[in-house]
């Protein structure tokens, strides 16, 4: 809106002579400045002008609006060869959609870039890394930064654009390797990336339901009561991966602040399993000496006691209160779910 | 054969010219642009500043740049308004405000006074025609004192910019008049 543009130029106008370090010393200089970048960069780079300003018709029709001649030719030219370089940024791009009405629209354009702008860095590390045999996730390091330059806006379209390939690889990461250090390694990535999902106004449900859904394939707590471990100790033991698993996971779904929007119905399985290895541990505590438990199982209901806590499992259960409205149905529905198994 | 010739012409014979639209703000000028937009524009890229749109009608291709600001830029537009050129203003009918009606007088009057604007045919647009108690484009005129404009080519088209009525009864009225301008230096 022209009119908005004119106003907002005024502001600016005054802001900027009221600020330090200025070239200027009127407003009137200013605000006409700007009036005729804002101009120039539409001349320049819109597909609709046929017939666009050379450095001439510039710096000419500039000074006539110079009221006060303070622009000179050098600081016209100069301008004008930097307006040259279009600025248009992913952020203006979907608000521009997003004005259309169309989320969802803004956001799959946001991706899209994102996608293509990490492709073409990619080549140009491959290809600097070739030149000068540089490492190559150093030159993405940088690159990244100066990426993101600091948007928050951008962060959303960051993860979105990433979470699946991460999850993608910390899954065969952990298949490749059984060590401990992998591990707790990819446990912390996933808590990193279910933290960055988790801020609400990211709108990011879907990639924390993967995040919560990764996680529990860390967990094979259905096949816990066939294991060999049952038969030789009577109880079910779980290794340290599962119940540090097991632990984020319940921390993440007692949150309520987020919404995890279809990975319920992991979350109850795996609760309802927990509450059953715990109730088993209560009851053969019970029932057996200590001095009959192996030296396994003593070590692994310690274990067990010092990550998980049956108030935590039973908090999951509870949560339904609490829960936002659009979240109850998906919430009860896995519910129903997993009584029925 | 006439007609023969006439049709190719008419195929090579799209004349750019730069049409200015202004008016005060809420007058309905970025919906026009919309409006008047052909096809959908494909993977445009959001420039950043003044809304600025293509229409080829009748031959002529049309530029319209909405323009507004305070008087003293008017000279940065000169690139645009080469001699000839059409001006289209656009008003708000449904606003019976006589503080805003005062206001778009003025504005035109300023406009009148250009100098590169001296010898552009003038289309009005009373828009917002659709809305209840909307000002009759006679009304617009006389509210504006269009019929006291001296040695100008004018038109005041009534339009609902939101279904398109109109602007295009105003656009044949601003292409004949910019083709009797053409032939008229050419002669």
């Amino acid at each position: 809106e022209s009119q908005q543009i004119d106003r907002i130029l005024l502001c600016f106008a005054h802001h900027y002579l009221s600020s330090e370090g200025h070239m200027f010393n009127h407003t009137h200089t200013v605000y006409a400045m700007s009036f005729a970048l804002c101009m120039l960069n539409v001349d320049q780079h819109s597909p609709h002008i046929k017939r666009r300003m050379t450095v001439d018709v510039f710096t000419r029709n500039t000074k006539l609006v110079d009221n006060h001649n303070e622009m000179t030719d050098e600081i016209l030219a100069l301008l004008f060869d930097n307006m040259k370089k279009p600025f248009t940024l992913p952020e203006i791009e979907s608000a521009k959609v997003d004005t259309a009405g169309n989320e969802e629209e803004a956001r799959s354009l946001l991706t899209e870039q994102l996608c293509r702008q990490t492709e073409a860095l990619r080549r140009e590390a491959r290809r600097r890394n070739r030149a000068c045999k540089l490492d190559p996730s150093l030159v993405l390091q940088t690159d990244f930064l100066s990426l993101a330059t600091g948007s928050v806006e951008i962060l959303g379209a960051i993860i979105q654009t990433l979470t699946f390939p991460i999850l993608a690889s910390l899954a065969l990461a952990l298949e490749a390797s059984s060590s401990e250090v992998i591990n707790n390694l990819v446990l912390e990535s996933l808590s990193m990336l279910s933290s960055l999902s988790g801020i609400s106004s990211l709108r990011l449900s879907v990639e924390r339901s993967a995040v919560v859904n990764a996680l529990s394939k860390f967990t094979k707590l259905d096949h816990v009561w066939t294991r060999a471990s049952v038969r030789t100790s009577r109880t079910p033991c779980l290794t340290l991966r599962e119940i540090k698993a097991i632990k984020m996971i319940i921390a993440i779904s007692s949150d309520t602040n987020v919404v995890i929007s279809d990975a319920y119905g992991a979350i109850l399985a795996i609760a309802s399993n927990v509450s059953r290895i715990l109730d088993e541990y209560e009851t053969y505590k019970v029932t057996h000496d200590d001095r009959d438990m192996s030296e396994l199982t003593k070590h692994n209901h310690a274990l067990v006691h010092e990550y998980i806590r049956q108030r935590d499992v039973a908090s999951i259960y509870t949560v339904c209160e609490r829960l936002p409205q659009d979240a109850i149905v998906p919430f009860i529905r896995a519910l129903t779910a997993v009584s029925e198994q | 054969m006439g007609n023969i010739i006439a049709r190719i012409m008419a195929k090579f014979g799209t004349e750019p010219t730069d049409l200015l639209m202004l008016g005060l703000d809420a007058a309905g000028k970025t919906t026009i642009l919309q409006r008047l937009r052909l096809g959908e524009t494909v993977n445009t890229v959001a420039t950043i500043g003044f809304n600025v749109e293509t229409v080829e009608y009748k031959n002529i291709s049309f530029t319209m740049w909405d323009v507004g600001g305070q008087d003293t830029i008017r000279p940065l537009w000169r690139h645009y308004y080469s001699h000839g050129s059409g001006l289209i203003f656009v008003v708000d009918s449904s606003d019976r405000d006589p503080d805003r009606i005062d206001d778009a007088r003025e504005e035109l009057a300023t406009l009148m006074h250009e100098d590169e604007l001296r010898e552009s045919p003038l289309l009005v647009l009373a828009n917002k025609q659709d809305l209840p108690n909307a000002m009759s484009a006679a009304e617009v005129a006389e509210h504006l004192g269009l019929s006291d404009l001296r040695g100008r080519q004018w038109y005041i088209q009534p339009t609902t910019a939101t279904r398109g009525t109109g602007l295009y009864n105003g656009l044949d009225w601003l292409a004949r008049q910019l083709k009797k301008g053409r032939a008229g230096v050419r002669a």
